[in-house]
C-alpha cells in the first residue's frame, strides 16, 4: 500500500515537473526568436529588371558596377521580417557584368516599411561619373552579389527616380566550406587530435568550398595555441572563377615554428565568423596534447614535484591509445551486421533544412512559420529530449544485469 | 601508466571478440536500396521543417544502441555462463 502511495506520488512529481518544464521551454522558444545584426557592407551588385507589379525579376542581361561600396550600419536597419528572407536573389549570383554604372547613395534616413518590419528607404541617386547607357525606362531590381542586400529603383525619361527602397537583410552565417588541414607534402592532417611528426615547417589549410572571390574578398586567419593568439594573416581572395572549388593557404610565413613540436599531437580545429560582406574571418586553433610524458625537474626533496611525477607517469594517457578505439570503430563500421545500418545511415542523408534534400517544399507564411512553428517544434524537440531521459531512466532502472 | 594499459587491456579484448568481424568483406547494398533509402530521407527532410524528425531519428538511434549494446551483454554473459568452470 506504501509503495502504491510512493509511486502516485513519485507520478505526480513527474507530471508537475514536465508541466513546468513545457512551459519554460514554450517561453524560451517563443522568446528565442530574433537575432543579432552586425554592420556591413555591399559591393559587387548586379542591376536586373523588375516587376514591381508582379514582383519578379524580369528576363534580360543585367547590368552591374563594381566599386563604390554601400556602407550599412546595424543603426540603419532593425530585425529580419518577411522582406529578407525571400528566394529570388539566389537566382542572381552567377550574373555576368557588362560594365554600365551606377553608384548608390543610401544616407536616405527615411524608414521604410516602418523599423518593425525592418529596412531602410534608400535613394537612388546619379552622380558624378553615373552611366545608365542601356537601361531603358521602367523598374530594376539590384542584386548584391556579396551579401543578400537588394533594392529597387526606376528609371523614368532616362534619369534614375526616388522609387527605390532597400531591404537590408542580416548577413548569412551559414558557411559553404569544408576547411581540412595538410602537411606541405600533402598528407592530410585529421582535424582533432593527430599526431606530427619530424621535419614540417607548415601546415595548409585547404577550403573546399564554391566561389570564394564571389563571396569574400580577405581571409583573415588567427593562429592560436593553447588559447594564446600567436599572430593574424591576411590573405586577399584573387581566385576569379566563379566554380574554384579549392583555396589554398600556407602558413609557414606565420612566424610558428612548428618544428618546435615535431612529434606531438596537436588538436586542430577551425572556425568563422562572417565579420562583414567583404571580411571572414577564420580562426584555426591547436592544443599541443603531448605525445611523451613531460615530467617536471624537481629539486631534492621535493616532495610534491615527484608525487606529481608519479601521477603524471601513472595516469596521462596519449591520444593514440584513445585513436585505436576511433580506428577500430570506422573499420566495423563497414563489416556487416553494422555495415548495413551504417549504408542506410548513409543513404538517408542528412535530415536537415538543405532544399536539395528535400522531395517536396512546404509553403510557409514567415510570420507564422517564426512565430507559432518555430516554437512549437523547439519545444517538442525538448519535451522529446525530456521524455527519452524519462524513458532511458525507467529502463535502467527495471535493467536486469 | 596505469589507465594506459587499463585501455589497452579493454582494447585487447574488443579487439579479440571483433575479429571474426573483421575478416568479414565490407557490406555493399544494391543501388536501388539506396536510392529507395535517399527518397525516405528526402520526404523526412520535408517534414523536419514542422516536426522534429531528425531529434526523433537521432534518439532512436541512441535507445538502439542501448538496447543492442545490452543484449550483447547479455549475450557474452550467456556465453561466459556455458563455460564448465562457471556456475
Amino acid at each position: 500500500m506504501q509503495q502504491i502511495t510512493k509511486k502516485r506520488v513519485t507520478e505526480r512529481y513527474n507530471c508537475i515537473i514536465l508541466g513546468v518544464l513545457t512551459l519554460l521551454v514554450g517561453v524560451f522558444g517563443l522568446c528565442n526568436t530574433t537575432q543579432a545584426l552586425t554592420s556591413y557592407d555591399i559591393h559587387d551588385y548586379a542591376i536586373v529588371s523588375y516587376d514591381s507589379n508582379s514582383s519578379s525579376i524580369l528576363n534580360g542581361e543585367p547590368t552591374t558596377y563594381t566599386s563604390t561600396h554601400i556602407v550599412m550600419d546595424s543603426n540603419q536597419y532593425s530585425i529580419s521580417s518577411e522582406w529578407f528572407f525571400g528566394d529570388t536573389y539566389k537566382n542572381y549570383q552567377n550574373q555576368t557584368f557588362n560594365g554600365h554604372y551606377l553608384f548608390l547613395d543610401t544616407t536616405d534616413d527615411n524608414a521604410y516599411p516602418p523599423p518593425a518590419r525592418g529596412g531602410k528607404r534608400g535613394t537612388v541617386l546619379e552622380s558624378g561619373g553615373v552611366n545608365i547607357t542601356g537601361l531603358v525606362d521602367g523598374n530594376y531590381f539590384v542584386y548584391a552579389y556579396n551579401s543578400f542586400d537588394y533594392l529597387f529603383f526606376t528609371i523614368e525619361n532616362g534619369l534614375i527616380t526616388e522609387t527605390g527602397n532597400d531591404f537590408l537583410s542580416p548577413p548569412q552565417e551559414e558557411d559553404n566550406f569544408i576547411a581540412s588541414f595538410f602537411l606541405p607534402d600533402d598528407t592530410p592532417i585529421q582535424t582533432g587530435y593527430d599526431y606530427i611528426g619530424e621535419n614540417f615547417n607548415a601546415i595548409k589549410i585547404s577550403l573546399d568550398g564554391t566561389n570564394f572571390a564571389g563571396l569574400y574578398d580577405t581571409f583573415r586567419i588567427r593562429v592560436y595555441k593553447d588559447g594564446e593568439l600567436l599572430g593574424t594573416k591576411e590573405i586577399p581572395i584573387t581566385v576569379s572563377c566563379t566554380t574554384c572549388n579549392f583555396a589554398e593557404i600556407t602558413l609557414d610565413d606565420f612566424s610558428l615554428n612548428f618544428l618546435e613540436y615535431s612529434n606531438y599531437y596537436f588538436n586542430f580545429s577551425m572556425d568563422s565568423i562572417l565579420i562583414n560582406s567583404l571580411e571572414k574571418n577564420f580562426t584555426l586553433s591547436f592544443n599541443l596534447v603531448g605525445n611523451s610524458i613531460i615530467y617536471d625537474e624537481c629539486t631534492n626533496g621535493d616532495f610534491f614535484c615527484y608525487i606529481k611525477n608519479a601521477f603524471r607517469w601513472a595516469f596521462f594517457v596519449p591520444p593514440s591509445t584513445f585513436n585505436q578505439f576511433i580506428e577500430l570503430k570506422d573499420l566495423l563500421a563497414n563489416k556487416a551486421p553494422f555495415g548495413y545500418i551504417t549504408e542506410i545511415y548513409n543513404s538517408l542523408g542528412t535530415i536537415t533544412n538543405d532544399e536539395n534534400n528535400k522531395v517536396f517544399i512546404l509553403e510557409e507564411v514567415t510570420p507564422i512559420t517564426n512565430n507559432i512553428f518555430n516554437p512549437i517544434r523547439t519545444a517538442l524537440v525538448w519535451l522529446l529530449y525530456f521524455a527519452f531521459a524519462l524513458a532511458l531512466f525507467n529502463r535502467f532502472k527495471n535493467i536486469e544485469i | 601508466m596505469i589507465l594506459t594499459a587499463l585501455i589497452n587491456t579493454i582494447f585487447g579484448v574488443i579487439y579479440l571478440v571483433t575479429s571474426p568481424l573483421r575478416l568479414l568483406p565490407n557490406v555493399t547494398l544494391s543501388s536501388g536500396f539506396s536510392v529507395a533509402m535517399q527518397t525516405v530521407g528526402g520526404y523526412l527532410s520535408s517534414l523536419n521543417d514542422i516536426l522534429p524528425v531528425d531529434t526523433i531519428l537521432t534518439l532512436l538511434g541512441v535507445y538502439l544502441t542501448i538496447e543492442l549494446a545490452y543484449l550483447s551483454y547479455k549475450l557474452i554473459m550467456w556465453l561466459i555462463k556455458r563455460f564448465p568452470t562457471q556456475s
